[in-house]
C-alpha cells in the first residue's frame, strides 16, 4: 500500500514538474517583422516609402470627406457645386459654418504621418543595409520621401496657416518638452518647404548622374504618380504663390495671431517681392519643363467647338496625358465620384449604371461659364436667352433635341462640366429606350425617387464623368494651372508683362474661344491691373472649375464672404414641367471670417500648452 | 465501469423489495460513536435521542464522541444547531461514524473556497457570497440571468430575450476597469477557469460561490481582481441509487412589444413632418383614405403592421434533466443528462422548403467519478459537456426585430403576387423589409461543442505528519463550433408609383435588385482547446483550539485557438500562477489569513512578466467573548471582519505589446495608368512596443455578520473600496503631429470603486403546524469614480470626464422647448448643433459664450449599468404545497434616446416607422411644455438641433420585476412507494413575470437606445421532477 503511495507521489511530482518548466511562457512568434527589418531589403524599403505615399488623398471620395480617403470636401464647400440633398456631407457644415473646432482633425493627423515616417526614412536611407537597393535608388527614394513631406506639411499650411514643423521624430515614450512644441511662424514654414524642394530637386538631378537610365523629370520606372523635378518645382511655385496671396501677406486679421512667447505667425507686412518671387518660381518651372516635359492636352476635329470639348474633357480622362504633373495614381475613389455625377435614372434597364447624382451644380458656377463666342452671359452682345427652349444639338448628343435656352450654344467647357435636365446621357448602357435624366420632380431622376439621391440645384457636375467605376488617377497640378498661377502671380509684380495675356490666351485657345486681342476675332484687351486680374480670376473659375482649387483661391484672395457665403441658387427640383425651369434658392450659406483658417484639432490645443488657436476658434 | 453501475442499478432496485428483517431480536447493547461535520472535525454538543423515546439520549463531548443505551433495533436521532437533523438505524451497529451536514447558510456550513479549499462559513475572513444551488434552478437557458438581485455584489443585467443570445451581462461589484479591459469575472468551474458558467444545468450545480475582495481573490493573482466565480458541480453520494428526473414544458411571450404608430398615424405625422420642415406632405387625403379603406387595392394602397406579421403571442421551451447517483464507499458517481430547447417568437413561412426557425437547443450531460484507490489516495474524474444547436433566419433574428421597427408601414406590402419580394434598393442594399428578411433570406445553423474533461488525484500524507495533502489536477477541455450559412438575396420588386397598372391591368412591377432563389453555401469553423496542469500541497490541522490550513499551489493553464489566421494569436495564451494561503484560528474566535499569488503570462514583457499579489484578512466572532455575554440575548452571532490586499486584472488587447511591430500591408500607393498599374503594400510600424502589464487593485473590505431573533434572522453586510490601478488604455493627451499611427498605449488609467452589499435572510418560521415563511433579500449598491485617463484635460471643468462614473455621457442640458420665434431671438444662438424652429429644444448655454456649441456639453447620464441592484423574496410552505416569490429591481441606470425614441422618421426615405407615443410632441396647436418629442421634422437637417444628446432623451431605466414565482406540491410518497419513488412535486414556474417601471417603450432592460433589440421573455411552465 505504502509503496503505491509512494508511486503516486512520484508520478504526481514528475508530471508537475515536467510541465513546469521555466520555458512555458518564454514563447515568441518568429514570423514577426521588426523595426530593423524594413530597410533590410529592396521591397520593405520601397514600402516604408509606400508608407509616404500613401496618405495622399484619394478626392474622388469627397462626399465621404474626409473620410479614411483623407479626400477634401473642396468642391462641395466652394461656390462651384454642393452636397445640400446628402445631408450629412461635411461640405455642408462648412458652407454655414456651423462646423466647429474638432472637425479638421482628419487632416492634422493624417498628413502629419506621413511627415513622420518621411523623416524617419531621410534619417535612416543612406544607412540602408539592404543589399538590393542601388545607389540611385537610395537617392530617388530619399528625394522623394523629402518631396512629399514638404507637399504634405504646404496641403496643411493650406488649411491652418502656420503649423508645427517638427525637426525630428517624435519619440514614442516621450513627455513634456520632447513633444510638445509651439507652431512655427507661417514665413518659416514657406522657408522650410522651399528649401525642402530646392534640396528634393537637388537629389533628383544628382540621381540622373547614377546611371540606369532614369531622368528625373520622368518617374522612376515609368510608375506615374512618383515624385519628379517636375512636380518640386511645381509646389515649390504654388507654396511661393500661396504666401504672395492676401491670406497671408501682411493679413492684419491675424494681428494677435501669436506664439505665447510673443512670436508672430503671420507677418504684418504686405511684401509685394513675394509676388516676384512666385512668378520666377514659375518662370523657371515653365521654363525647363515646358514643352520638353509638358505640353497642352489637345485633340482635334472638324468642328473647333467639338475638338475644344473633346481636349477640355480628355485631359481629365486620359490618365497621365502630357498636360499632367502630378496626381494621385489608380485612385478607388472612382467608384464613389461616379456615382456622385450619375443620376438616379430610375426606370432604365440594369445596363444602365445608375447613381445617386448628389453632387450639385450652383446656379452662380453654370452662369460664369461664357457662350460659344467668347462672351459671358451677361454681356447683351452674346446671344443668351434666359428662357424658352430650343432644337439643340449638345457636344456629345448624337441629335438636336429640345433643350432649355439657357444651355444653348454656351461654350464647350460648359459641357463638359455640366449635366442639365433632359440631356442626352454618356452612359447609355444597352437601354432600348435613350437614357435621357430627368430632374424635374416627378422625373426618372427626379426628388420624388428619393430623399439624397437627387441633385439640389437641377444640375450635376459632369467633370471627369467616366465610362465607368474603375480605379483612375485624379489629377492634382497640370500645366493649366501653372499658366494660370503664372500670369497671376505676374499680373500682381509687373502688370505690363505680356507673359500675362499669353498664357491665359493659349488657355483660351485650347477651350475653342476667342483670344484677348489675338488670334482670330479677338476680344478687347481690357485695361488694367485690376481687369487683368478679373480676367484671369474668370479664365481659373471655367477651366479648374471642379478640381479642388476654387476652394482654397478664393480664401487666398480674401473674397470668399461674397463667394463661398452667397446664398446658392438653382433649378426648381420640386416642380414638374416648365415651374422646373424657375430659379430658386436652394441654400442660404455663410462664411464668417474665422472659416478663413480651419480650427486646429482642439485637442491637441488642451494637450499642448504652447499651441495657440486661429482666430475665432 | 459501465458492467459495475449496472449492477448497482440492478442491486438498486432490488433493495427496494421490501423484506422481512423481522426475525432479528431486540437485544439491549451499548453504542459508541463519533459525530463529524464533513470537515472531518467532531462537532461537540450534539444530541442525540432514540427515536419516539425523547427522554433516552446523551450529548456528544468535546470529541464528539457519544456513548448509550439501547435496543439494537432502535433509531438514532442526532441534532444540533446549524445542522440538518440526521435519522440513523442502529441495525446491531456497535461503532457508529456520523457525518452531520451543516444546514446551508449557517455558521457551520462548510462552503468552498478558493483552489479546492473548504472552510466553516464562521471561518471567512473575505468577502465571499454563497447561493444556494436551488435558487438558480429555473427553467431558464443561461445560469447568468438569474444573478442579479440574489446574490449580493453581483451587478446584472439581461440585454437580450433571442433565445442563443438571451445571457445576463454581469459585474462583481460593478464594472471596475475600462477602456475596453475585460470587466468580467474569472470563473472557476470545478477548479478550472476557461470554462463557461451559461452552459451549465442548474441542476447539476453543487455550490455557486462568489469571491468579492483581496482576501479571496489574490491567490488568482493578475486575474482575480474583476471577482471570482466558483462552481462546484455536483458530485457522486455513497449509497443505492438514486435518480432523478425533472422536466418542465413553458410558453414564452414577450415582456413588453413596443408599440408601433398604425398606418394612419405614420402617415399624418409624417406630412406634418415634411410640412414643419418646409416640404411638401407626401400622402394626399385621397392616398389616406384608400389605404385606411381596407378595400383598396393592398399592392396599391399598402398598410402593413409588421410586428403582428413577424412575431407570434407565444412560443415554447422545454427543460429535461435526468440524472442518477450513487456508488459505494470506494466508489460514488454523479451522471446527468439535461436538454433544453427554445423557440424564438418570430413565425416562419410555410412556404419555403428549408428551416429559418429561430431555434436553440442544448444537450448538457455529466459524468463525475471519484474512487478511493487506496486509503488515502482519492482519484477522480470529471467530464461533462454540452452540444448546442442554434437556426436563425439567413439576415439574423436580431435584425429582423429591428427592421420591423423600421418598416414603413405604407411603402409596400410584405411580398407582391407571385411570390416576389417587395423593396427597393440603395445602391445594392435593399431597404428593409423584416418579413423578408426572416423568411427568405435562408437559414444560418450553428453549432457548438465542448467537452470538459478534468483528472484529480489526491492522496493523504498522515503517515508523514498528519493534516499533510497533496492533490494533483489535469484537465483538458476542447472546445468547437462549426456553421453553415445557406443565404440567399433574392430579386427585390417595387410597384411603379407612377404607372402601378400595365395595359392588362397587372401589376408593373419593376425589378430594383436583381438577385438570386437560390440558397448559397458558406461555412466556418471555430474552437479552442485547453490545459490546466495544478499541483497542491496542503496541511490542515487542529491542535486543540488552534487551527492550521497552509497550502502551496502550482498551476499552469495554456489556452490555444487553433482557428486563428496568424502566428501570434495562434500561440498559446498561457499563465503560469503559484499561490499560497495560510490561515490560523483560534477558537472559532479569531482568524487570521494571508494569501498571495505569484503570476505570470507570456503576454507581458519578459523582464516583468511574474507579479505579486499579496492579501491579509482577520475576523473576529465577537460573540464568542464573555464580554459579550450582556448582549447574547440579541446578538446570538456578531462578528468582524476585514481584508485588505492586492489582486490583479488582466488588461491588453495587444497580443505581445511590449514588442515593437512592423507590418508590410499597410495602406501603401498604386502608380501608373489602368492596364500598366503597379501597386506597392505600404511597410509601417502596426504596433508601438510599450512596457505593458496587468492593472493592480488595492481592495479593502470591512465584514460585518450578524444573527439576532434567535439565529433566524441573520445579516452579511460588506462595505468595499477598492482602487484600481495601472489599467491598460491609449494615451490620448499625446499629440497628434507626432504622427504615429495609433498613440502610445500603457498602463495609466486609475479608477476607484466603493460601495455596499448585504444579505439578509430570515430562517422559515413556523406560523401553525402546516405553514411556515421565509425571507431572503439583499442588495448591491456601488460606485466608481474615473481618476486618470490620460486624456487632455478639457477647458472647462464642466466637460472634465475625471471624477465622475466612467460610462457617464455628456451631452447638453435641455431647458425646454421654445414657444416663440422671440424667444429663440434672445437666447444664445444654436445654429452651431441645427437652425432652430419654435417648438425645437432650447439649450443651457454652459459657459456663457452666447453660442450653444459643443463646449456646453456636460455630464447628463450615469449610462446604462445600474449602481443599485437589489432582490427579495420569499417562501411559503402550506403542508405539501410551496410557494416561493423573488423580485428583483434596479436603479441608477439610465439610457439617452436615439434613433426612432428621440427623432421620429430617423430612417430617412421611406424607412423608419415611428413609436406610437410620437403623437405625444409639440404642435402649433398643443404648445406642451415636456411632451415626450419636440416639433416633428423631416430629415436629421431639420431635426439636428433636438437630436443631440441632451437631457431631455436621458431617460430613467429604474425598475422592479417579478422575477420568479415557483409554485409547487409535494406529491405523497405512499401511494407511488411500490414504484419506488422516494419524492415528487409538480410545480409552476414563472420568469419575469411583470415589470413596473418609468420607462414604457419598451422592457428597459435591454441594452437598446432605440429599441430595436429582440425583447426579453416571459416564461411560465409547468414541470414534474421526482426522485427514485
Amino acid at each position: 500500500m505504502t509503496k503505491n503511495i509512494f508511486k503516486i507521489i512520484l508520478v504526481f511530482f514528475v508530471v508537475v514538474n515536467a510541465a513546469s518548466c521555466k520555458k512555458f511562457l518564454d514563447q515568441v512568434p518568429d514570423n514577426l517583422l521588426k523595426e530593423e527589418d524594413i530597410f533590410a531589403t529592396f521591397n520593405n524599403t520601397n514600402g516604408y516609402l509606400a508608407q509616404v505615399y500613401a496618405n495622399i488623398p484619394d478626392e474622388f471620395s469627397s462626399r465621404f470627406a474626409p473620410g479614411s480617403a483623407y479626400a477634401g470636401p473642396w468642391t462641395g464647400a466652394s461656390d462651384e457645386a454642393n452636397y445640400w440633398s446628402l445631408n450629412w456631407v461635411m461640405s455642408n457644415s462648412l458652407n454655414q459654418s456651423t462646423w466647429n473646432n474638432t472637425d479638421g482633425g482628419v487632416f492634422w493627423i493624417n498628413f502629419y504621418k506621413p511627415v513622420r515616417t518621411a523623416t524617419d526614412f531621410i534619417a535612416k536611407i543612406d544607412d540602408a543595409p539592404a543589399p538590393d537597393l542601388t545607389p540611385l535608388q537610395k537617392m530617388r527614394f530619399k528625394a522623394e520621401a523629402r518631396a512629399l513631406r514638404a507637399i504634405f506639411y504646404y496641403w496643411m499650411m493650406r488649411l491652418y496657416g502656420p503649423v508645427i514643423i517638427l525637426k525630428d521624430v517624435v519619440p514614442v515614450e516621450g513627455a513634456g518638452d520632447e513633444i510638445f512644441f509651439p507652431r512655427t511662424p507661417f514665413d518659416s514654414c514657406v522657408d522650410y518647404v522651399v528649401r525642402e524642394l530646392d534640396q528634393a530637386y537637388n537629389e533628383l538631378k544628382i540621381s540622373e548622374t547614377l546611371g540606369a537610365n532614369q531622368p528625373a523629370n520622368k518617374p522612376l520606372n515609368n510608375e506615374w504618380g512618383r515624385v519628379t523635378t517636375g512636380v518640386c518645382k511645381a509646389y515649390k511655385a504654388q507654396v511661393l504663390l500661396l504666401a504672395a496671396s492676401p491670406l497671408f501677406n501682411g493679413n492684419k486679421d491675424y494681428a494677435n495671431l501669436k506664439n505665447q512667447d510673443g512670436t508672430p505667425l503671420i507677418n504684418q507686412n504686405y511684401d509685394a517681392s513675394k509676388w516676384k518671387l512666385a512668378a520666377d518660381a514659375y518662370k523657371e518651372f515653365l521654363d525647363e519643363f515646358v514643352p520638353g516635359t509638358y505640353q497642352l492636352y489637345k485633340e482635334s476635329d472638324s468642328d473647333p467647338w467639338i475638338a475644344a470639348y473633346k481636349s477640355c474633357k480628355n485631359v481629365m480622362m486620359n490618365d497621365w496625358n502630357s498636360e499632367w504633373i502630378w496626381g494621385r495614381a489608380m485612385c478607388g475613389g472612382a467608384g464613389d465620384y461616379f456615382y456622385d455625377i450619375t443620376p438616379k435614372l430610375v426606370g432604365y434597364n440594369n445596363t444602365v449604371d445608375k447613381g445617386a447624382g448628389f453632387l450639385s451644380v450652383n446656379q452662380s458656377m453654370v452662369d460664369a461659364y461664357e457662350m460659344k463666342n467668347g462672351l459671358p452671359i451677361g454681356d447683351p452682345n452674346s446671344g443668351y436667352e434666359a428662357s424658352g427652349f430650343s432644337e439643340f444639338q449638345a457636344p456629345y448628343d448624337p441629335k438636336k433635341r429640345l433643350t432649355f435656352n439657357q444651355w444653348v450654344d454656351r461654350e464647350a467647357r460648359f459641357y463638359v462640366g455640366v449635366t442639365y435636365n433632359r440631356s442626352y446621357w454618356q452612359n447609355q448602357g444597352s437601354s432600348p429606350d435613350e437614357v435621357i435624366p430627368v430632374f424635374e420632380l416627378s422625373g426618372n431622376s427626379g426628388r420624388i425617387q428619393s430623399t439624397w439621391d437627387v441633385t439640389s440645384t437641377g444640375y450635376i457636375v459632369r467633370k471627369q464623368l467616366a465610362k465607368s467605376r474603375d480605379s483612375r488617377g485624379w489629377v492634382y497640378v497640370r500645366l493649366a494651372q501653372m499658366y494660370l498661377d503664372y500670369a497671376e502671380a505676374l499680373n500682381e509684380t509687373s502688370p505690363d508683362d505680356p507673359d500675362i495675356l499669353k498664357y491665359v490666351n493659349l488657355i483660351r485657345e485650347r477651350a475653342g474661344l476667342p483670344q484677348y486681342g489675338a488670334g482670330m476675332d479677338p476680344l478687347p484687351v481690357p485695361v488694367g491691373q485690376d481687369a487683368i486680374r478679373n480676367i484671369i480670376r474668370h479664365e481659373r473659375q471655367i477651366e479648374l472649375a471642379f478640381e479642388n482649387v476654387r476652394y482654397f483661391d478664393l480664401r487666398r484672395w480674401k473674397i470668399a464672404p461674397q463667394t463661398m457665403g452667397a446664398d446658392v441658387y438653382g433649378m426648381n427640383i420640386f416642380a414638374d414641367g416648365d415651374a422646373f425651369y424657375q430659379k430658386v434658392l436652394v441654400q442660404k450659406r455663410r462664411f464668417l471670417p474665422r472659416d478663413y483658417l480651419w480650427a486646429i484639432p482642439n485637442s491637441e490645443i488642451l494637450k499642448n500648452k504652447y499651441l495657440v488657436q486661429n482666430p475665432g476658434w | 465501469m459501465p458492467r459495475n453501475f449496472l449492477l448497482r442499478v440492478l442491486l438498486a432496485l432490488v433493495s427496494t423489495i421490501p423484506l422481512s428483517y423481522g426475525a432479528l431480536s431486540q437485544t439491549s447493547i451499548t453504542v459508541t460513536g463519533v459525530v463529524k461535520d464533513k470537515l472531518d472535525q467532531p462537532i461537540p454538543g450534539v444530541s442525540v435521542v432514540v427515536q419516539n423515546k425523547n427522554t433516552q439520549g446523551t450529548t456528544t463531548n468535546a470529541k464528539g464522541e457519544f456513548k448509550l443505551q439501547c435496543l439494537s433495533t432502535d433509531v438514532l436521532v442526532f441534532t444540533h444547531t446549524g445542522y440538518i437533523e440526521l435519522i440513523r438505524p442502529i441495525n446491531n451497529t456497535l461503532v457508529m461514524e456520523v457525518v452531520m451536514e451543516a444546514k446551508a447558510g449557517s455558521l457551520e456550513d462548510v462552503i468552498v473556497t478558493s483552489y479546492g479549499g473548504k472552510q466553516k462559513k464562521i471561518s471567512v475572513v473575505g468577502a465571499q457570497t454563497t447561493v444556494s444551488a436551488k435558487e438558480l434552478q429555473h427553467p431558464v437557458a443561461n445560469l447568468s440571468t438569474m444573478l442579479a438581485g440574489r446574490v449580493a455584489g453581483v451587478i446584472g443585467v439581461q440585454r437580450s430575450g433571442l433565445p442563443g443570445s438571451n445571457s445576463a451581462d454581469i459585474w462583481i461589484r460593478g464594472i471596475q476597469t475600462f477602456g475596453g479591459n475585460p470587466s468580467g469575472a474569472l470563473i472557476i468551474i470545478d477548479g478550472v477557469q476557461g470554462r463557461d458558467l451559461n452552459s451549465i444545468d442548474p441542476e447539476d450545480i453543487e455550490s455557486f460561490t462568489i469571491l468579492k475582495d483581496a482576501s479571496s481573490t489574490a491567490v488568482y493573482g493578475s486575474l482575480g481582481a474583476n471577482g471570482v466565480i466558483l462552481i462546484n458541480t455536483k458530485k457522486g453520494k455513497a449509497g443505492k441509487v438514486k435518480l432523478m428526473a425533472n422536466y418542465n414544458h413553458g410558453t414564452t411571450s414577450f415582456t413588453k412589444v413596443p408599440k408601433i404608430a398604425d398606418a394612419k398615424t405614420y402617415m399624418e405625422l409624417k406630412n406634418e413632418a415634411l410640412i414643419a420642415s418646409g416640404q411638401e406632405p407626401q400622402f394626399t387625403q385621397e392616398y389616406i383614405d384608400s389605404t385606411l379603406s381596407g378595400t383598396a387595392n393592398p399592392y396599391r394602397f399598402p398598410n402593413v403592421d409588421w410586428m403582428d406579421l413577424l412575431f407570434k403571442k407565444y412560443s415554447f421551451n422545454k427543460r429535461l434533466n435526468v440524472s442518477a447517483t450513487g456508488g459505494s464507499e470506494n466508489t460514488k458517481y454523479y451522471t446527468s443528462v439535461a436538454y433544453y430547447d427554445e423557440t424564438s417568437l418570430l413565425k416562419t413561412d410555410p412556404q419555403v422548403d428549408y428551416d429559418a426557425t429561430t431555434l436553440f437547443r442544448r444537450f448538457n450531460y455529466t459524468s463525475n467519478i471519484d474512487m478511493d484507490l487506496t486509503k488515502t489516495t482519492k482519484f477522480s474524474l470529471y467530464i461533462n459537456g454540452y452540444i448546442t444547436n442554434f437556426n436563425e433566419p439567413g439576415w439574423g433574428a436580431t435584425q429582423a426585430f429591428a427592421q420591423a421597427q423600421n418598416a414603413s408601414p405604407v411603402f409596400y406590402p410584405p411580398m407582391y403576387p407571385g411570390n416576389l419580394v417587395s423593396g427597393i434598393g440603395y445602391g445594392a442594399t435593399p431597404s428593409p423589409n423584416p418579413w423578408a428578411a426572416v423568411t427568405q433570406t435562408g437559414y444560418v445553423k450553428r453549432f457548438q461543442s465542448k467537452i470538459n474533461s478534468s483528472i484529480y488525484l489526491t492522496q493523504n500524507l498522515d503517515f508523514i505528519t498528519k493534516g499533510l495533502n497533496i492533490r494533483g489536477l489535469y484537465s483538458y477541455d476542447l472546445f468547437n463550433e462549426s456553421w453553415e450559412r445557406r443565404i440567399r438575396n433574392r430579386s427585390i420588386y417595387y410597384l411603379n408609383q407612377t404607372d402601378p397598372y400595365k395595359p392588362d391591368g397587372s401589376l408593373n412591377l419593376e425589378q430594383m435588385i436583381a438577385g438570386s432563389d437560390d440558397l448559397g453555401f458558406a461555412s466556418s469553423n471555430g474552437g479552442t482547446r485547453q490545459f490546466t496542469l495544478e499541483g497542491q500541497v496542503s496541511y490542515d490541522r487542529y491542535f486543540g483550539d488552534h487551527h492550521v490550513y497552509s497550502t502551496v499551489v502550482y498551476n499552469q493553464l495554456s489556452h490555444l485557438n487553433p482557428f486563428n489566421g496568424t502566428l501570434s494569436n495562434y500561440i498559446p495564451f498561457r499563465q503560469q500562477n503559484v499561490a499560497g494561503k495560510v490561515t490560523y484560528s483560534y477558537n472559532d474566535k479569531y482568524f487570521t489569513e494571508i494569501t498571495a499569488g505569484y503570476n505570470g503570462s507570456e503576454n507581458y514583457a519578459p523582464s516583468n512578466r511574474y507579479g505579486f499579489f499579496p492579501s491579509i484578512g482577520v475576523g473576529w466572532v465577537l460573540s464568542r467573548e464573555k464580554f459579550f455575554e450582556p448582549l447574547d440575548k440579541i446578538f446570538q452571532f456578531f462578528k468582524i471582519r476585514y481584508s485588505n490586499g492586492i489582486a490583479g486584472a488582466p488588461g491588453t488587447g495587444l497580443r505581445f505589446g511590449f514588442l515593437t511591430l512592423v507590418t508590410n500591408s499597410a495602406r501603401g500607393i498604386s502608380f501608373g495608368i489602368p492596364g500598366q498599374t503597379k501597386s506597392y503594400a505600404g511597410v509601417n510600424i502596426s504596433q508601438y512596443g510599450a512596457d505593458v502589464r496587468w492593472a493592480t487593485a488595492h481592495t479593502q473590505d470591512l465584514g460585518l455578520e450578524f444573527n439576532v431573533l434567535n439565529n433566524k434572522l441573520s445579516f452579511v453586510l460588506d462595505y468595499f473600496r477598492s482602487h484600481r490601478s495601472g489599467v491598460f488604455l491609449t494615451r490620448r493627451d499625446f499629440p497628434d503631429y507626432a504622427g504615429l499611427q495609433y498613440n502610445p498605449v500603457g498602463n495609466y488609467g486609475i479608477l476607484d470603486v466603493a460601495g455596499f452589499d448585504g444579505t439578509v435572510e430570515l430562517q422559515a418560521i413556523p406560523l401553525s403546524k402546516k405553514v411556515s415563511v421565509s425571507f431572503r433579500g439583499n442588495f448591491t449598491y456601488n460606485t466608481d469614480v474615473l481618476r486618470e485617463n490620460r486624456e487632455a484635460p478639457y477647458a472647462d471643468p464642466y466637460q472634465e470626464r475625471r471624477g465622475h462614473n466612467l460610462l457617464a455621457h455628456y451631452g447638453y442640458i435641455a431647458e425646454g422647448i421654445f414657444q416663440s420665434q422671440k424667444e429663440i431671438d434672445n437666447s444664445p444662438s444654436q445654429i452651431a448643433l441645427g437652425n432652430p424652429r419654435v417648438g425645437d429644444l432650447k439649450y443651457k448655454d454652459l459657459n456663457g459664450d452666447g453660442v450653444i456649441d459643443m463646449y456646453d456639453q456636460t455630464k447628463i447620464s450615469r449610462w446604462d449599468v445600474p449602481n443599485f441592484v437589489y432582490g427579495f423574496g420569499a417562501n411559503v410552505n402550506v403542508g405539501r404545497f410551496y410557494l416561493s416569490v423573488f423580485f428583483q429591481g434596479i436603479s441608477g441606470a439610465s439610457r439617452l434616446m436615439e434613433g426612432n425614441a428621440a427623432m421620429p422618421f430617423s430612417g430617412g426615405g421611406n424607412d423608419g416607422n415611428i413609436y406610437m407615443i410620437s403623437t405625444d410632441r409639440w404642435t402649433e396647436e398643443n404648445p406642451a411644455e415636456r411632451p415626450w418629442f419636440p416639433r416633428l421634422g423631416w430629415g436629421s437637417t431639420a431635426t439636428s438641433n433636438n437630436t443631440v444628446a441632451s437631457t431631455w432623451w436621458v431617460k430613467d431605466m429604474s425598475f422592479i420585476r417579478l422575477k420568479t414565482v415557483d409554485l409547487g406540491y409535494n406529491i405523497p410518497r405512499e401511494p407511488f412507494k411500490k414504484i419506488g419513488l422516494t419524492s415528487a412535486r409538480i410545480y409552476f414556474s414563472g420568469v419575469n413575470l411583470l415589470y413596473w417601471s418609468k420607462f414604457k417603450l419598451w422592457d428597459p432592460e435591454l441594452n437598446t437606445n432605440n429599441g430595436n433589440t429582440y425583447p426579453n421573455t416571459r416564461n411560465m411552465s409547468i414541470g414534474l421532477q421526482a426522485n427514485f
